[in-house]
């Protein structure tokens, strides 16, 4: 080419790596000069997107596995999720699940629990896979999967030990202020040594406690109205939005609180 | 002379042969029809499939089986009939169902152990009978266990039936004469057999709170050893 500074061609490259360009002026004279300017570029193609993604409901939480990816130099995953369906990244903005917002960095597996989802929701979820250079992979086949509650044969016949003085009080183990009061033992209480004392000490003691509770209609009502802002605490607990609403207010009642203190102290 | 002299060793060596075999235990009455040693107790070990066939368990563990391990023994009270006791052990692995009745990703685990009395008879009529049919019945009292994995919920509980079950013994003392004399004179074991068995168990509690009592009723093929000694 003559006259030009800057080109451009096509080249049927043997894949990722390194690639030294040469620039050689030739004279009028059809003389080279071979000692002319080189570049290297680094070529880094996105991977592929990730296949095989399939999506599992287990209870609050959604099970997803996908296909390793071939390519050697894959560093991490990420896992797009909304409660809606969509077709680019920015559509997913889920922020529900425990592995955090969307996407969330799973690390280098082909398998993830997303928990802390709520039951009866759908959720709609993509892969993408990140490669050593940090180059992304177009988004995967969107997946869905709705958490749902999940018994085991204990569960299905009624034969369970479960919440004993709830579940006589209310009847049914699968009451929703039951549930709740399970999903607090599991998910706040369990996770300390005092919370599992007091769990061990419960299990101990309430089986014969909800025996006799069950025989009576009076003392069931009772126990049902006792445990109703116990349930509401599990309930607000274990959900972020509620929990949010519930600081919010206890903020303003306390500076509120705070400040017809101060009033009455003035003289 | 001599001859005469070795033909009398000879009949002195010899005569033990021609004498008739005595016992020199003194047997039981029930032991007096055939001359062995005395056989009180028997004691064994099986391997092999249980298969659950109620819902409750099926619909959470499918229908196929899983490997059951049980340790028996017993006490011979009158003839052949024997005061028999079992200890079992099986797990099964599945996952969960949703309020729709489709299956969930959730796993879950079901550990039982079953204990077994009652009465066991052996259909056994002359000595060193080659293949014994047998039966039996049984009180079953069953521990189980149910965890949900990757959580903290758990089930446990108890609960009683009874159990019917019949087998085949197949005697190896003949296959094996040297190993079953060295048996008898070491260990004290009589009969040593090769044993198949098909037992149903129905644990439901004997029918009671159907609506809130777990069904373990299954049905167990085993294949064991069975000492008596």
């Amino acid at each position: 080419m003559t006259g030009k500074t800057d080109v451009s061609a096509d080249a049927d490259l043997d894949g990722d790596g390194d690639y030294t360009i040469y620039v050689i002026a030739v004279d009028d004279a059809d003389e080279a000069n071979y000692g002319s300017a080189s570049t290297t570029i680094t070529l880094d193609s996105p991977p592929d997107s990730v296949t095989g993604v399939t999506a599992g409901a287990g209870e609050g939480r959604v099970f997803l596995e996908w296909t390793a990816h071939p390519d050697a130099d894959i560093d991490h995953y990420f896992v797009y999720y909304a409660t809606h369906s969509g077709t680019d990244a920015i559509d997913y903005d889920g922020t529900d699940a425990d592995i955090g917002s969307s996407p969330a960095d799973v690390g280098n597996t082909t398998n993830v629990i997303l928990g802390g989802l709520e039951n009866g929701v759908t959720y709609y979820l993509r892969v993408t896979a990140v490669d050593e250079g940090g180059t992304e992979s177009p988004l995967s086949a969107e997946v869905s999967a709705s958490p749902t509650e999940s018994q085991g044969s204990a569960e299905l016949s009624g034969d369970t030990e479960g919440c004993f003085i709830a579940t006589a009080a209310y009847g049914s183990y699968g009451h929703e202020r039951v549930r709740a009061l399970r999903a607090f033992r599991d998910r706040v209480l369990l996770a300390s040594d005092a919370g599992r004392a007091f769990v061990k000490l419960y299990y101990r003691w309430s089986p014969p406690l909800a025996a006799r509770l069950a025989a009576h209609p009076t003392a069931r009502a009772a126990v049902r109205a006792g445990l109703r802002p116990l349930a509401w605490y599990a309930e607000t607990v274990l959900s972020p939005t509620k929990s949010a609403v519930f600081a919010v207010f206890a903020l303003g009642f306390g500076l509120a609180l705070a400040g017809a203190a101060r009033r009455k102290g003035r003289p | 002379m001599r001859k005469l002299i070795l033909l009398g060793a000879a009949l002195l060596l010899l005569s033990p042969a021609a004498a008739p075999a005595q016992d020199t235990y003194h047997l039981p009455q029930a032991d007096q029809h055939w001359r062995e040693s005395p056989r009180h107790f028997s004691a064994g070990f099986q391997v092999g499939m249980i298969f659950p066939t109620h819902d409750d368990v099926t619909d959470v563990y499918g229908t196929k089986g899983d490997a059951i391990y049980t340790l028996h023994g017993g006490w011979r009270m009158v003839h052949e009939l024997e005061l028999h006791a079992e200890g079992a052990y099986t797990f099964y692995e599945g996952n969960g169902v949703d309020p729709t009745g489709g299956k969930t990703k959730e796993k879950y685990k079901l550990h039982i152990a079953p204990a077994e009395v009652g009465l066991l008879y052996r259909f056994a009529f002359w000595p060193d009978q080659i293949v014994v049919p047998y039966a039996a019945g049984h009180y079953v009292y069953t521990y189980w266990f149910e965890e949900k994995l990757d959580s903290a919920d758990k089930n446990r509980g108890l609960i009683s039936g009874w159990s019917a079950q019949g087998g085949l013994m197949l005697l190896l003392d003949d296959i094996e004469k040297r190993a079953s004399g060295r048996l008898e004179s070491d260990w004290g074991v009589n009969n040593t057999y090769l044993v198949y068995q098909y037992k149903y168990m129905a644990v439901d509690d004997f029918g009671q709170d159907q609506d809130k009592t777990l069904d373990l009723s299954a049905q167990v093929h085993t294949l064991g050893v069975t000492f008596q000694f």
